[in-house]
């Protein structure tokens, strides 16, 4: 019989060794499981990174770079990653996320995304699809199997992924461009005021995006004969609300004072008018910075806010505001193309009767003859508020390449001052 | 005569018993690396897909794409679904006819590729266990 030695038996060895492999094996499976759960939602996050900027880049192509443009295709990035899944997951892409701006190339073929500038010849669009720890928007890390036996950093692994597409930019080269818009406040076109205002103040938002250095605007709101008893008491504060906030008003030769010391009205040589009444007009000019895209600066903004709030009066004397915006023209960079937009009724109308209002006619068209002489281009747009118009008068007025414009509706304003601007300044555009 | 306390054969005992523990862990690893496989493949072929639609490529030029992309040639057109929608959170509508050599997809519209890859079964003794298909769809713009 053999005896059975406990110590030294090998029985169950096998059986050891197969649960150490085996071990080894699970371990091996799940690292597997990890890495093709990570891998595969690396690729589903790159896929939906670069849907969704291309999502933005489609947007900046068809609604302009300028920044409404850039929010635009902000958030139609958002909105396709956001509809999209990783990993069955909805994602949460957040504002942060998504960069529009310069593309900026790197080294060894990257590219970033930098603040935007009109210089620049290419923008993009980066987003970034992320699973981190610490998000409060729900884009949790991925839950692991394999993570969890070291018990590291939530047991969960953290994924970020981002796409850059871009465009490229054309720059129509241009001369600097000194423009003023005269905007009509008369009475008769006290329906249009504040809606032609906004409009303005919409086009001096498309000017911004599109300045380049040398560039500046002006606005203009004119009006016609007043009476003294106005002069004295709404258009005193009217008159005082400018000045105040545009001290250059009371510099230069170009204005006179009636011996209440309000403004009278001159003609573009400094010579008072022919009717010898004080005629106020309110203007802002500002300097665009050099082509970096800034803002209206809040000086002109308080500018466009004071006359919003003022009200419409007198009649409608073209001739002063045409007048008027050639003296600043004049005044300003020998280099610049210039051009003046007038905005009105369309409705050369003075109180003073028929032949008053002959002379606004023929005042306005010699200042209109001045401008072409000088080589400034004229646009015109009538607003038809009312029936007296006189689109033959408006469109006589336009020289130097400027159009007349026409509408009906105050409401369409805003998209005729744009095709101004962009026939001025040749919007930048996208290479297809 | 056989003594009962012999060891012969015993090994043999247990590497089969640890042997079907083996082998299913095996298979099991390789039907989770084919499914894997599988989720990776209908990725690739939801982006292909999305992608021709979003830039205008005809329906049956973008189906064409989607099915060169699964190379185990069990993707059928049965599994793929174009659907385009005006908005996000609009209805989602097949794809309207083709119009020349471009979907019939306004652009700015948004599109969709769905592929329900069938998994690719190597065992088949998961098959209770294991998704039959790996999903998986992309939204984009169309351009």
């Amino acid at each position: 019989m053999r005896c059975f030695n406990r110590k030294y038996s090998e029985s169950g060895q096998v059986l050891i060794l197969s649960i150490l492999v085996l071990t080894v094996l699970l371990i091996m499976a799940a690292i597997a499981l990890d890495i093709g759960t990570l891998t595969l939602a690396a690729e589903q996050s790159q896929h939906v990174a670069e849907a969704a900027t291309l999502a933005g880049v489609e947007s900046l192509r068809v609604n302009g770079i300028d920044s409404n443009g850039q929010t635009m295709a902000v958030n139609a990035a958002l909105a396709v990653a956001n509809a999209n899944k990783v990993l069955n997951q909805q994602v949460q892409c957040l504002n942060s996320d998504v960069q529009v701006g310069q593309l900026i190339p790197g080294t060894g073929g990257t590219y970033t995304i930098g603040p935007w500038t009109d210089s620049a010849n290419a923008i993009g669009v980066s987003v970034t699809i992320r699973r981190e720890t610490g998000a409060s928007n729900g884009n949790n890390p991925i839950p692991t199997v394999f993570a969890r036996v070291f018990g590291s950093n939530n047991n969960n692994m953290q994924i970020k992924r981002t796409a850059i597409a871009s465009v490229q930019i054309y720059h129509p080269q241009r001369k600097p461009i000194s423009l003023i818009v005269a905007q009509d406040g008369s009475s008769s076109f006290q329906n249009e005021w504040t809606t032609t205002t906004t409009a303005i103040t919409q086009l001096f938002q498309l000017i911004n995006n599109a300045s380049i250095s040398g560039d500046e605007a002006g606005f203009i709101v004119f009006n016609a004969v007043l009476p003294t008893s106005w002069l004295s008491g709404q258009g005193t504060t009217f008159y005082n609300d400018y000045t105040k906030t545009y001290p250059q008003m009371n510099q230069g030769t170009k204005y006179s004072t009636d011996t209440s010391g309000l403004p009278r009205l001159c003609d573009a040589n400094g010579v008072g008018d022919s009717q010898g009444q004080e005629r106020p007009l309110t203007m802002t000019l500002t300097n665009f910075q050099t082509g970096q895209g800034y803002s209206l600066t809040s000086t002109m903004s308080t500018g466009v806010q004071l006359i919003m709030n003022d009200t419409g009066w007198g009649d409608t004397e073209h001739a002063i505001g045409i007048n008027w915006a050639i003296s600043q023209l004049q005044a300003g960079p020998a280099g610049n193309q210039k051009v003046i937009i007038v905005i009105s009724d369309g409705e050369p109308h003075s109180v003073g009767g028929q032949s008053e209002t002959n002379q606004f006619i023929t005042d306005a068209n010699n200042a209109a003859a001045t401008a072409a002489a000088d080589g400034i281009t004229i646009h015109t747009v009538c607003v038809a508020g009312t029936s007296g118009e006189d689109l033959s008068f408006m469109a006589g007025l336009c020289c130097n390449g400027g159009y007349a414009f026409q509408t009906a509706n105050a409401n369409e304003l805003a998209a005729v001052l744009i095709q101004i601007g962009q026939i001025t300044y040749g919007a930048a555009q996208i290479i297809e | 005569m056989i003594e009962l306390n012999e060891k012969n054969g015993a090994a043999l005992v247990e590497f089969v018993l640890v042997l079907f523990i083996l082998v299913g862990l095996m298979c099991a690893v390789i039907e989770v690396t084919m499914y894997f496989k599988d989720c990776a493949t209908a990725t690739m072929c939801a982006r292909d897909g999305a992608r021709d639609l979003a830039f205008g490529r005809t329906s049956t030029a973008a189906m064409h794409r989607v099915l060169g992309c699964d190379s185990t040639g069990l993707l059928t057109s049965s599994n793929v679904s174009f659907t385009y929608s005006t908005a996000l959170t609009g209805v989602w509508s097949a794809l309207p006819a083709d119009f020349s050599t471009q979907n019939g997809v306004s652009a700015g519209y948004f599109v969709s590729c769905s592929v329900r890859k069938p998994h690719t079964w190597v065992t088949g003794l998961f098959k209770p266990i294991f998704p039959a298909t790996a999903n998986a769809q992309l939204i984009m713009v169309r351009d």
